[in-house]
């Protein structure tokens, strides 16, 4: 009985360190850039992507029937508000509609074609990274779209991250807090360059610069520099909230506040490339 | 009613899928195949802990697509400790539901983290210390409704832990 006993806690033994040997070789495999999903990926999408859909149909009704009860006098000054703002923006849109075709015509007589090569994707945000460990959200938009792998992905405020699954329906990005995101960036006033990282506690990025003597100060604006292969320049960041000086250290570095509320993201929009450059 | 960990573990997958749609991406949330896990292992014995576990995280790791193994292990593991730990060492308590809630999460991100550090698999460091300990919070207070549902599924009869 004891041998049997001893037997079987050996194979256990075993086959516990088969299993922990083979999931330690897979995470390894599968923790760097990986091309197309699986077909099991795919699967495990189709089921989730209509529930996530659903649930997040439901959840913003939930938010608007309840904002719009709470909000109801609020929204009656801003009314107000807003009529008298109107009246002022409709004088300056002639001001503007003037400007931008004088602009449009002197760009014809120089001979420049239109500069437009982004196109945009918009997208809902329909779920998040399901454990504590990474910064993603899932977005509602995928290779059935045109949605690619490394394409920037933005909110309305600035920068948000990069994709980095793309299955038929949805998109999984990369937020710019997580520790395997960085991106190469610019001082928008200085143009020193450096690159921003993030897997902080805290929720802000950190700079580091590329020369010591980089002149950096609170408040001003980071943009991407365009170095890298997938963010194209002067996308916002965000902008420095603390300096970190060290007197005989060999770098310079500074704490950045992204320029995107990562904590109320609902929708984002999707960066396609201009044709011809094929993200990494 | 003897394979409802089948139905129990992609519902848990699903579960977590939604709960997490109404979280921020940067906040803490509850983790529903963490507790099936470590409840399994509790209610059931190590080696069913482990086995629910094993599928719950694989689950998990397929649909996030990256570093596929990581939650498998970590789960395989808590659904282990925490039915070894049921048999052996937890007191019968009425906090105990509430102590493996907590301490299962504990567990399953130190053993998270050392499988990333030998699949050297990102420089990932202590840098959620307070999402670790909500998460473990959140964990600790679900415990007991995951113990009653473990326990209700697996016919009411806990074949091996202490409670």
């Amino acid at each position: 009985m004891m041998l049997l006993d001893r037997r079987y806690g050996l194979r256990r033994l075993i086959l516990g360190a088969l299993l922990v040997i083979a999931a330690v070789a897979v995470t390894s495999l599968t923790s760097g850039e990986r091309g197309a999903t699986t077909g099991i990926e795919n699967l495990v999408d189709d089921v989730v992507f209509p529930l996530q859909a659903v649930a997040h149909r439901v959840a913003q009704s939930f938010a608007s029937a309840r904002s719009w009860f709470a909000d109801i006098n609020r929204l009656k000054a801003e009314n107000e508000e807003l009529k008298k703002r109107t009246s002022e923006i409709d004088s300056i849109k002639v001001q503007l509609d003037d400007a931008l075709n004088e602009n449009r015509r002197l760009r014809e007589l120089a001979g420049f074609a239109e500069r437009s090569p982004f196109a945009f994707i918009p997208a809902d945000v329909v779920g998040r990274s399901t454990d504590n460990w990474f910064s993603t959200i899932v977005v509602g938009r995928g290779s059935l779209s045109g949605v690619e792998k490394n394409w920037p992905v933005l909110s309305s405020k600035g920068l948000l991250g990069r994709t980095i699954k793309v299955t038929a329906r949805t998109s999984t990005v990369l937020l710019l807090l997580d520790t395997d995101s960085s991106a190469g960036v610019l001082v928008e006033r200085s143009r020193d360059a450096g690159i921003v990282s993030g897997g902080r506690s805290d929720n802000l990025l950190k700079m580091t610069m590329f020369s010591r003597d980089a002149d950096v100060r609170e408040g001003d604006s980071v943009v991407t520099s365009g170095l890298g292969s997938i963010y194209p320049g002067g996308l916002l960041v965000g902008s420095v909230e603390k300096v970190e000086r060290e007197e005989y250290g060999l770098i310079k570095s500074a704490l950045v506040r992204p320029a995107s509320d990562f904590g109320r993201i609902e929708e984002a929009l999707i960066m396609r490339p201009p044709a011809g450059e094929k993200p990494r | 009613m003897k394979y409802w960990p089948l139905v129990a573990i992609p519902l848990s997958w699903i579960l977590q899928v939604l709960l997490a749609a109404r979280f921020g991406p940067i906040n803490a949330i509850p983790d529903i195949p963490l507790l099936l896990a470590a409840f399994s292992g509790l209610l059931m014995g190590p080696d069913a802990g482990a086995a629910t576990g094993f599928f719950a995280g694989l689950l998990q790791d397929i649909s996030f697509g990256r570093y596929i193994g990581v939650h498998a292990l970590s789960r395989a593991a808590c659904g282990f400790v925490s039915g070894y730990a049921g048999k052996r060492v937890l007191p019968d308590s009425l906090a105990v539901p509430f102590l493996v809630g907590f301490g299962a999460t504990l567990l399953d991100d130190l053993v998270s983290l050392v499988i990333f550090g030998v699949a050297g698999a990102g420089t990932f460091v202590l840098r959620r210390q307070m999402l670790v300990l909500t998460a473990s919070a959140y964990n600790a207070l679900l415990g007991p409704l995951a113990f009653m549902l473990v326990s209700r599924l697996s016919s009411g009869k806990p074949t091996q832990g202490k409670m």
